[in-house]
């Protein structure tokens, strides 16, 4: 059987955009490596607590308070790391600039 | 035809929809929200990780224990690795750097992520009770 790859001239606009989207996992994508890189662990954390959050949630299912203890479970991770980056930023200088 | 329900024969058929489709184990539970949010959650991160370090941060061959953090996500990884794997020495979805490292740390925790929901799942099945929370912010 002959395949047919499409073309603009074969293919319709969707066929070209669902291509596209395909393409689009077929090669990384640029991340810098300035401090904005540290904001990709904000996904990560967001579906950590909601999916962990969604195993716990007691029977009959409430998606106010599936929300609000997400909220705090993603606050709590956020903040908890943030005090130990400084601690160990804090050291760092200790280490580096004191001794 | 009925499966039993509250026997390990069940629980098991529930822990293995539930690798097959994050979440399905749920819903078919009868939690459908539950379900639903594991569904979006696993599919949307492990896309994510896909579409941030390509689909050569599945590796099968050169990291193999990150290989089988993602396997845990779905069978479906080892359809993908497929087209991963290295032909005549060359990969043909090279991916190397930070968007590779965040890739598979995305996918692999997908993963392992999915893996609670396997267990929850069986246990909703086996005891036919949701797991306790354990606290307000267990």
């Amino acid at each position: 059987m002959q395949c047919t790859l499409p073309t603009p001239e074969n293919s319709s606009l969707t066929e070209e955009k669902m291509l596209d989207i395909l393409a689009s996992f077929t090669a990384p994508i640029t991340v810098s490596n300035g401090p904005a890189m540290f904001g990709w662990v904000l996904p990560l954390v967001i579906v950590i607590a909601f999916v962990y959050k969604a195993t716990k949630i007691p029977e009959p299912f409430s998606w106010y308070k599936l929300i609000r203890e997400s909220v705090i479970l993603i606050l709590t991770i956020v903040v908890v790391m943030a005090l130990i980056a400084a601690a160990l930023q804090a050291i760092l200088w200790l280490v580096t600039v004191k001794m | 035809m009925k499966l039993p329900s509250y026997s390990p024969l069940f629980a098991v058929f529930i822990g293995a929809i539930s690798w097959v489709v994050p979440g399905l184990g749920q819903i078919v539970l009868g939690h459908r929200a539950r379900g639903i949010v594991i569904l979006v959650g696993i599919c949307g991160l492990f896309m994510l990780g896909l579409w941030i370090g390509s689909i050569g941060v599945i590796d099968p061959v050169q990291a193999v224990l990150w290989y089988g953090g993602q396997m845990l996500a779905s069978p479906v990884v080892a359809f993908i690795a497929d087209y991963t794997r290295p032909v005549n020495g060359i990969w043909p979805y090279s991916s190397n750097g930070r968007p590779y490292e965040i890739g598979q740390i995305y996918t692999a925790i997908a993963g392992a992520l999915n893996l609670l929901c396997i267990v929850n799942a069986m246990y909703i099945a086996y005891t036919g009770k949701q797991q306790p929370d354990g606290g307000e912010n267990a």
